[in-house]
């Protein structure tokens, strides 16, 4: 599929800063306290063993994308099986993502009304994040990309800063049993949590905007490791502060830690800040979910641009916002989707890929 | 409306592709190529320009009546009777020295001796005219026109259908003077003026190449002088000035007054907050950026130079930057991006802590803060924008009061400001703190525009801090951010080389050593990549000798005597 002809190259950091800053939006919810409570003390190992499963997947990603010059998945499957197939797809990807990016602004606004602004309404930030995810989309995903590197160091540092100043604190006793419920039930939790890293199919739409395959097999694998090192990193600054039973009962872990430091400085509570430092995150990755979903149907109906899409697809995100009735509600759908959207995510490239290997042959191929 | 957003939904049903519509100086981009639509005047400039009337009563009548002669006694329609013939000179009195006219024009022509052999011709007189190095033929009614309005001395010898237009213009503009609004401690004092061709002096001494080009470009169609788009041929890069030169040949407007209206016209977001362009009254500054690739534009009436493309970082730079020493000059540069980020968020996060989130404050100050706001009735934001508003009360005022009253407008503000409105309890101390940080952070920026943009950033922030608190300030930093990422000068992203990222040149934010800085920025993607040798201090004892070696100082004929 052709892009649309205002979009410009992705530069090799902004879009491994992009991914990354996708793929963690969910560090910030409440996913470390679902990890703890489905590993336990050994939670810290299960974002490395969910990348580990992850891998072959790009991997599959990868080959699909080079044997068809980087073009989208939907472009092939349109190649593969015909223009039908294509629109179903795109349709199909777009309805997930959808509602992937409605339980991600839902929770993004709990999280704000809980943290930020315990008197503002909760629809005040989910329809100011959709829009200001609208503006940010608009763009194009270059424009939006260098964004996302130019705030990157504000959430990084501010990131590591909390980390460090809080892990300093710890008690290494507390990540004993170092394999949480067992070894093989650790392993099969970072089989079942590999939805922590599904945002990496966003790699498979965006592939026409790289220039070189080398770049586009660097920012996948990069961003992966990174990320998983992030999730790593985080599980374990929280069972060092949290014992196992604390750690799986805690709102929203990352800023539970932040409230942990006291300066005592210039500056007393870092919370406040922290938590303005994440939401840049957050942003950026809804409107990359805009983003993506907008792309997929420009994608499925083989449109010249996605723009239009974008702002009917924010309205619809809005309003799978409010379908969840309590935050609980919100919290307890988006980890099942969680669970289950790996499985289109990953399942159609790996497909692609099977199908490809046994049964395409382009036309040099078959002279 | 070709590209209009109506047009590009309607695409989604017919499959039309979408133009490409931007203009980018990357490699992988090509010359753009769309024609452009021509405007109104377009087909009056194209009609067809009549000859001019050799029998000397017609010329005299028709420039008569085009310049109105009677209602406009500046004009002068001069009849000269000599023995060889009847000249008519025509000129505006107020353009042209009339000691030149009667000295290196009259003169001569009366003393002119047509040759006998042959008829007249325009070489013969010009042959004559030694005094004046500027003449040009002129052989149409258009062209006179042209020449006389451009303040050239127009001379037409009866019977014959061509004249000769002569640069016999006075000087009357004011002389070169120092900098009002780039003032430096250490570096040249002078600043360009009105008149084009000073201007085009100023930089000429300095910049002695052959390569220097000064293009003339036809300004407005009742402008009297041209736009000349300056560059350095060889070292800028062909696609900056084709895009440049399109772009100012495509306007076509009654008059242009000044560059920062032309900027207008020719940059590439011009509803944004921001300006793409940098305007400078310095020559120094101007060849500084014309030696790294930029284009300058001049234009008559104005005293200010026109450069593009630049970053944003190169608006936060200062001109005496390269006069100082490499850490002095880092030391300001941080200090004034201090300043950016000071002017732009200070009010909006002292809002949003106050308001929202006392908590973070030390307790000491946030029992400080809220007694010294115990008196005062309005809301934080409130008090913030009513010194903003105050702030910039004073400084309208302070630019148009006579400079004679100045200072009174100061003492004035700074009791209002000062002592009478905490007094009153309308704001609080820390609030004037604040709004005075941020009013001095702000003017620690160099580039004028620039500051009165982040004036306007600064309220918008302020509005979200007082309604969403930190949340609010996260929403003006993302769209802030997400806007200058997407701005462009000439094709060039506003804030390379850090987003698209690439290896900065050593003068952006940290500026290096002279001598360590070797290459131009790349982002104006110059013919030549290189300012100076790679090593220029070869005599430095510290250079490793296989540096020397590398770049041929130890074949130097000297050394080669020594080896010898």
């Amino acid at each position: 599929m052709k892009q649309s002809s205002q979009e410009g190259y992705l530069g090799g950091i902004e879009a491994f800063v992009l991914v990354s800053m996708f793929i963690t939006v969910k560090l910030f919810f409440h996913i470390p306290r679902e990890l703890s409570s489905a590993a336990g003390t050994a939670s810290w190992m299960v974002p490395l063993i969910a990348f580990l499963g992850v891998v072959p997947v790009f991997l599959c990603v990868e080959r699909v994308a080079n044997r068809f010059s980087r073009a989208s998945l939907l472009s092939i499957s349109g190649l593969l099986w015909g223009r039908y197939v294509q629109w179903f797809l795109g349709l199909f990807l777009t309805v997930l993502l959808v509602v992937h990016v409605g339980y991600q602004m839902r929770i993004f606004g709990e999280f704000m009304i809980t943290t930020l602004l315990p008197n503002t309404p909760i629809s005040v930030v989910i329809i100011s994040s959709a829009l200001l995810g609208v503006f940010l989309a608009y763009n194009g995903l270059e424009n939006l990309s260098r964004t996302a590197w130019l705030l990157f160091p504000l959430a990084i540092v501010v990131f590591l800063v909390s980390i460090f100043l809080v892990g300093f604190q710890g008690h290494i006793y507390y990540l004993s049993p170092w394999l949480g419920y067992g070894g093989v039930a650790t392993i099969e939790t970072g089989i079942r949590f590999m939805g922590l890293f599904k945002e990496i199919v966003l790699l498979t739409l965006i592939a026409p905007l790289f220039r070189k395959q080398k770049t586009f097999r660097q920012v996948g694998f990069g961003s992966l490791l990174f990320t998983a090192s992030i999730y790593t990193l985080t599980q374990i600054v929280l069972h060092l502060n949290f014992p196992f039973p604390g750690a799986r009962e805690v709102g929203f872990p990352l800023y539970q830690l932040g409230r942990l430091i006291n300066l005592q400085f210039a500056i007393q509570r870092l919370e406040p800040f922290m938590v303005f430092a994440w939401s840049t995150v957050t942003t950026i990755g809804i409107a990359v979910g805009l983003y993506e979903s907008a792309l997929a149907t420009t994608q499925g109906s083989r449109a010249p641009d996605f723009r239009p899409f974008l702002f009917p697809l924010a309205a619809l995100a809005v309003v799978v916002a409010f379908i969840p009735e309590s935050s609980i509600e919100a919290v307890n759908t988006y980890t099942y989707l969680m669970m289950i959207l790996p499985i289109p995510f990953y399942g159609l490239p790996v497909f692609t890929w099977i199908w490809v290997t046994l049964f395409y042959r382009n036309s040099e191929e078959l002279k | 409306m070709e590209n209009s957003w109506i047009k590009k939904f309607l695409s989604i049903f017919s499959h039309e592709p979408v133009p490409k519509k931007t203009f980018s100086l990357s490699p992988s981009r090509t010359v753009y190529s769309n024609t452009i639509p021509l405007g109104r005047s377009k087909v009056t400039k194209r009609k067809k320009s009549s000859s001019l009337p050799p029998e000397k009563s017609d010329l005299q009548k028709v420039l008569a009546h085009r310049f109105r002669s009677r209602r406009n006694p500046d004009f002068i329609i001069r009849s000269l009777q000599t023995s060889w013939g009847q000249i008519t000179i025509a000129f505006y009195q107020s353009l042209t020295d009339s000691n030149q006219i009667q000295e290196f024009l009259i003169g001569p022509l009366v003393e002119f001796t047509p040759p006998a052999d042959k008829p007249l011709c325009a070489k013969d007189l010009k042959d004559q005219l030694t005094y004046c190095h500027v003449v040009k033929e002129v052989f149409s009614f258009d062209d006179t026109l042209k020449s006389i309005i451009t303040g050239m001395t127009f001379v037409h010898i009866d019977g014959y259908e061509w004249g000769l237009a002569l640069d016999f213009l006075g000087q009357h503009g004011r002389s070169v003077s120092e900098p009002h609004t780039e003032t430096v401690v250490q570096g040249p004092y002078d600043a360009f003026v009105e008149d084009i061709r000073i201007n085009l002096y100023l930089l000429r001494t300095r910049l002695a190449t052959p390569d220097f080009i000064a293009e003339n470009i036809p300004a407005g169609e009742r402008e009297s002088g041209p736009i000349n788009l300056l560059y350095i041929d060889g070292l800028t890069n062909p696609k900056v000035i084709r895009e440049i030169r399109r772009r100012l040949e495509s306007i076509d407007v009654d008059m242009l007054y000044n560059v920062g209206q032309l900027e207008q016209f020719i940059e590439d977001r011009p509803f944004s907050l921001f300006s793409q362009m940098i305007t400078s009254e310095r020559p120094d500054r101007t060849i500084s950026f014309l030696m790294e690739g930029a284009v300058a534009v001049l234009l008559n009436g104005s005293p200010l130079a026109l450069i593009a493309p630049v970053t944003l970082w190169s608006q936060v730079h200062s001109p005496e930057d390269i006069y100082y020493r490499w850490p002095i000059s880092t030391f300001a540069r941080l200090l004034r991006v201090i300043g950016v980020l000071t002017t732009i968020f200070l009010p909006a996060v002292y809002t949003a802590m106050v308001v929202f989130h006392p908590e973070m404050l030390p307790t000491d100050l946030m029992l400080a803060i809220a007694s010294a706001r115990e008196h005062v009735p309005f809301p934080t934001a409130f008090s913030l924008l009513f010194l903003e508003i105050a702030f910039d009360f004073i400084r309208e005022a302070a630019l148009r009061v006579p400079k004679m009253i100045g200072p009174t407008i100061g003492i004035v503000g700074a009791i209002i400001i000062g002592q009478a409105v905490v007094e009153a309890g309308i704001v609080s101390p820390v609030a004037i703190i604040v709004a005075a940080i941020t009013g001095l952070a702000g003017f620690s920026i160099p580039q004028y525009s620039l500051v009165n943009s982040f004036r306007i950033a600064r309220l918008f922030l302020l509005f979200l801090a007082n309604f969403l608190g930190f949340y609010g300030v996260l929403i003006g930093l993302v769209v802030l951010v997400h806007h200058l990422a997407g701005l462009k000068s000439l094709g060039v992203p506003f804030l390379s080389p850090f987003s698209p990222l690439r290896n900065p040149s050593g003068d952006t934010f940290i500026r290096t050593a002279a001598f360590s800085v070797e290459k131009r920025p790349f982002f104006t993607r110059p013919m030549d990549k290189f300012k100076q040798r790679p090593l220029n201090r070869p005599w430095d004892p510290r250079i490793p000798p296989e540096l020397l070696l590398i770049t041929g100082d130890l074949s130097s004929p000297q050394k080669k005597g020594e080896q010898s």
